[in-house]
C-alpha cells in the first residue's frame, strides 16, 4: 500500500469508530448525548488530521497539487467537510453530537473510501492554462465551498431523519431543530461565499487565458449550479420562519450537485456515452 | 408584474431552472463554437444523436443551450427578478438608515418574519420607556414608527444594530445583476476571432471594423536557452498596426493578453514548426512547395503542425519528388521527434532520410537541406466588453454575502399592545442565518430584564 493509503485507512477506521460513538450517543437518549459529545469530536478531529496527512502524502507523491487528480480531490473534499463541520460545531456550539455528527462522519467515511479504493491517483496532466496559480486558488475555493455544501446537506438530512424519528415517538438524543437550522444556514453561507470566490477567480483566469467566460470544464458548470442552489438556501432562510423545510431540502440538493460535480461528472459522462 | 417578480418563489424557481440548464448542458453534447456557423453539419456527423428523440432535443435547443431562446429568456427574467429584489432590499436598507418607518413598511419584513411574543404584567406605557433604555444600552438604535393618519395603533418601534450592513443585501443582488448584464454585453457585443498560428513577421487584419492589424515580431520561450517552451512560460511580442503604420507594441503570455482599445491578443498555446531551406550541388537554392498544389514554390518553407496534424508533405518541383515530414509531438518531457522521408513517386516506397530531435542538416541526392525545429504561437484576438462586469459582479456578490453572513445586521420591529390587565410585546425580525436563535436570545434577555425591574 502507498503511504497515503495507510493514512486513508487510519482515517476510515477513526471515522467508522466515530459513527459508532455517534450512534451510541443517539441511542443513549437525552441524558447520554453529553457524555459522547467529546469522544465523538476528538475522533472526528483525529480523522481530519489523518486526511490532511493523506492529502499531503498524495500531493508529495505526484509532486504537485492537482485538481484534475480525482484521488487528491476526493481526499481534499473529505478533509474540508470534516474541518468545516468541526469548526462550525465547536464555534457555534450546535450540532456537536449524535445525529448530525453521525451523518457527517458517515458521508466523510464514504468520501474517504472513495478516495482510497475507488480511484487511482493521476488524472489528466494539466496543460499550460490549467497550471496557473489562479486555477489552484479556484479549485481550493471550490473544495471549501463544496465542503460547506456537504455539511449543510448533512444538516438537511439530519432534519428530515429527526422529523421521522420524533414522529415515531423514539426516545433519542435528537439535536434541536433550531441548532440544525443554525448550522445548516452557516454552512450554506460558507458554501455560497467560497463557491462564488472560486467562480470569480476561475472566470477571471478563463477570460485572461482564453477570452471566454469559462474553460469548458463540465465540473465547473455543476459547481455553478451548486452555487446557485446554495444562494437559494441563503435566501430561503431569509424568507422567515416557515422556510426551514425548503432550505433543508435545497441544502441536500446543493450537496449532491457539489459532490457529483467534483467527483462524478467525468464518470457520469462516460456512463451516458458522452 | 412587480409583485410577480418580488415573490420569493419567482426568484427561487428561476434560479432552480438556471441551475438545471447548466447541469443539462454538461450531459447533452453542445455544438462547439467553431462550428456554430453550420450546426446542422455537426449534428449530422454525431452518430449518437441519430435517434427519433433527436428532433425534439434539437427543437428545444438542447444541443446549444446557451444560444437557445428559452435560456436567454430565462436570463432576462432572472435579471428582472434580481432588479426587483435589489430595489426592495435597498428600500429596507434606506429606511433603516434614515429611520423612516410607517406601518405599511412592515411588508418589507416579508410574509413570514421571525416572530416572538412576551407577556408582561405591566402597563404598556411603563414598558415603552424601559425597553428603549435597555436596547440603547446594547447598541441598538430605536426609532418610533410614524402613525397613520386617523388610525389609532399600539406603540411601535424599529430597533436596529449594524443597520448599515443591511446595504449588503441590495449590493448582493446588484452584484448578480451586474454579472448577468456583463455576460449579456460580452455575448451581444463581443466576438472572438479564430485561432492564428503565425510565423515571425506574419500579420493579421483584426477586422470587425476596428482598422487594426497585428504582426508577430517574436515568439520567445522564457526558460533561457531551451528550445521547448516549458510550463506555459512563453510569450509573443506583437506590433499593433493601422494600415502599415505601427501604433504600439505588446507582449502576450499565458493569462497575460496584449490589449489595445478593448481588443485583446491572447496566447492560447503553441505548436511545433519545421522550417526547411537548402542548396543543390551547384549551390543553387532548392525550391519548396507545400502540399497544397496551389501554393507558390519558395526558397524557404515553414510548416506548423497543429494539434490534429502529424504529417505534412512538401513537393520539390525542380527535383520531381516529395518530402514526407512526420512529427511525433513532445510528451513526458521529451522533445518532439521529426521523421523525414523521401517519396520519389506516389507508388514508390518511402525512403527514410533522417530522424531529428532538434535542428540539423540532411544531405541526399546531391541536395543539402537545413531543418530548423521550433515553435509557433497560437494566438487569438477577441473583444469582450462586459467581462470586467461579470467578474466584478460575482466578486461583489461574494463579498456582500460574506459580510451579511459573518456580521448580520439586526433589525427588529417591536409593538407593545395592551392585553387585558397586562401588555403583550410583539417582536418581529428579518430572517437570515442564525436570526432565529438571536431573536430567541433577545426575547429571553428582554423578559429577564423587564421582570427584574418589576
Amino acid at each position: 500500500m502507498s503511504p497515503e493509503a495507510w493514512a486513508l485507512a487510519v482515517a476510515a477506521v477513526l471515522l467508522a469508530v466515530a459513527c459508532v460513538v455517534e450512534a451510541a450517543a443517539l441511542a443513549g437518549g437525552p441524558a447520554g448525548a453529553g457524555r459522547w459529545r467529546l469522544p465523538g469530536l476528538l475522533l472526528a478531529a483525529a480523522a481530519a488530521a489523518a486526511l490532511v496527512v493523506a492529502l499531503a502524502l498524495a500531493v508529495a507523491a505526484r509532486q504537485a497539487w492537482s485538481p484534475f487528480d480525482l484521488k487528491q480531490t476526493a481526499i481534499a473534499l473529505a478533509a474540508a467537510t470534516l474541518a468545516i463541520y468541526l469548526v462550525l460545531a465547536v464555534g457555534l456550539g450546535a450540532g456537536g453530537g449524535g445525529l448530525l455528527a453521525g451523518m457527517v462522519d458517515l458521508v466523510v467515511l464514504a468520501l474517504t473510501l472513495f478516495g482510497w479504493l475507488a480511484v487511482e491517483p493521476g488524472g489528466s496532466a494539466p496543460d499550460a492554462v490549467q497550471r496557473g496559480l489562479a486555477v489552484q486558488v479556484q479549485w481550493a475555493c471550490f473544495i471549501v465551498g463544496s465542503g460547506g455544501a456537504v455539511v449543510a446537506g448533512c444538516a438537511g438530512l439530519a432534519l428530515a431523519v429527526r422529523a421521522r424519528l420524533i414522529g415515531r415517538g423514539r426516545e433519542l438524543a435528537c439535536p434541536r431543530r433550531t441548532d440544525l437550522h443554525h448550522l445548516s444556514s452557516w454552512s450554506a453561507g460558507l458554501a455560497a461565499v467560497a463557491l462564488a470566490a472560486g467562480l470569480a477567480v476561475g472566470t477571471w483566469w478563463a477570460w485572461q487565458a482564453t477570452g471566454s467566460p469559462g474553460t469548458g470544464d463540465p465540473r465547473t458548470a455543476w459547481l455553478v449550479a451548486a452555487w446557485l442552489v446554495a444562494l437559494m438556501v441563503v435566501w430561503t432562510y431569509r424568507l422567515g420562519e416557515r422556510s426551514g423545510r425548503w432550505a433543508a431540502g435545497l441544502s441536500v440538493v446543493a450537496a449532491a450537485l457539489a459532490v457529483t460535480g467534483l467527483l462524478a461528472v467525468p464518470d457520469l459522462r462516460l456512463i451516458l456515452g458522452l | 408584474m412587480w409583485r410577480f417578480f418580488a415573490a420569493p418563489a419567482t426568484l427561487l424557481i428561476l434560479l432552480a431552472l438556471l441551475a438545471a440548464a447548466l447541469v443539462v448542458s454538461t450531459l447533452v453534447p453542445q455544438i462547439p463554437p467553431d462550428v456554430s456557423t453550420n450546426p446542422q453539419l455537426w449534428l449530422a456527423l454525431q452518430p449518437e444523436l441519430q435517434s427519433p428523440s433527436n428532433d425534439l432535443a434539437q427543437a428545444l435547443g438542447l444541443y446549444g443551450i446557451y444560444d437557445a431562446f428559452w435560456f436567454r429568456l430565462l436570463l432576462v427574467l432572472t435579471g428582472l427578478a434580481l432588479f426587483v429584489w435589489m430595489v426592495e432590499s435597498a428600500e429596507l436598507a434606506w429606511r433603516a438608515s434614515r429611520g423612516r418607518w410607517t406601518p405599511s413598511t412592515l411588508a418589507l419584513w416579508g410574509s413570514h418574519p421571525l416572530r416572538h411574543r412576551l407577556a408582561m404584567s405591566r402597563a404598556p406605557a411603563q414598558i415603552e420607556g424601559q425597553l428603549g433604555a435597555w436596547l440603547a444600552g446594547r447598541g441598538y438604535r430605536t426609532v418610533p414608527v410614524a402613525r397613520s393618519h386617523g388610525i389609532e395603533t399600539a406603540p411601535n418601534w424599529v430597533a436596529s444594530r449594524r443597520g448599515a450592513l443591511l446595504w449588503a443585501r441590495p449590493l448582493a443582488f446588484a452584484g448578480l445583476l451586474l454579472a448577468l448584464l456583463g455576460l449579456a454585453m460580452a455575448v451581444i457585443w463581443g466576438w472572438q476571432g479564430s485561432q492564428w498560428q503565425p510565423a515571425v513577421g506574419e500579420r493579421l487584419a483584426v477586422g470587425h471594423g476596428t482598422g487594426y492589424a497585428i504582426r508577430l515580431d517574436a515568439f520567445e520561450p522564457l526558460t533561457g536557452g531551451e528550445v521547448e517552451p516549458d510550463g506555459g512560460r512563453y510569450e509573443s511580442r506583437i506590433t499593433w498596426l493601422v494600415g502599415d503604420q505601427p501604433v504600439g507594441q505588446g507582449l502576450a503570455g499565458i493569462g497575460r493578453p496584449a490589449t489595445r482599445g478593448g481588443l485583446a491578443v491572447r496566447q492560447v498555446g503553441y505548436v511545433p514548426d519545421v522550417t526547411l531551406r537548402g542548396v543543390d550541388q551547384a549551390g543553387k537554392p532548392v525550391l519548396f512547395q507545400p502540399g497544397v498544389v496551389t501554393s507558390k514554390a519558395t526558397e524557404q518553407v515553414s510548416l506548423a503542425f497543429g494539434s490534429s496534424e502529424t504529417q505534412q508533405v512538401i513537393v520539390l518541383p525542380d527535383q520531381g519528388f516529395f518530402l514526407l515530414l512526420d512529427l511525433e509531438p513532445a510528451s513526458g518531457g521529451a522533445d518532439p521527434l521529426l521523421r523525414l522521408a523521401l517519396l520519389r513517386s506516389a507508388e514508390a516506397e518511402q525512403q527514410s532520410l533522417a530522424v531529428l530531435r532538434q535542428s540539423g542538416a540532411v544531405s541526399f541526392d546531391g541536395l543539402h537541406l537545413e531543418v530548423d525545429l521550433g515553435y509557433r504561437p497560437v494566438l487569438q484576438v477577441d473583444y469582450r466588453p462586459g467581462m470586467v462586469l461579470v467578474i466584478a459582479g460575482i466578486a461583489l456578490a461574494a463579498v456582500t454575502v460574506a459580510v451579511g453572513w459573518l456580521a448580520g445586521p439586526r433589525l427588529v420591529w417591536m409593538a407593545v399592545a395592551p392585553d387585558q390587565d397586562q401588555a403583550m410585546v410583539h417582536l418581529l425580525a428579518l430572517g437570515g442565518a442564525g436570526e432565529s436563535g438571536w431573536l430567541s436570545r433577545l426575547a429571553a434577555q428582554l423578559q429577564q430584564e423587564l421582570t427584574d425591574v418589576a
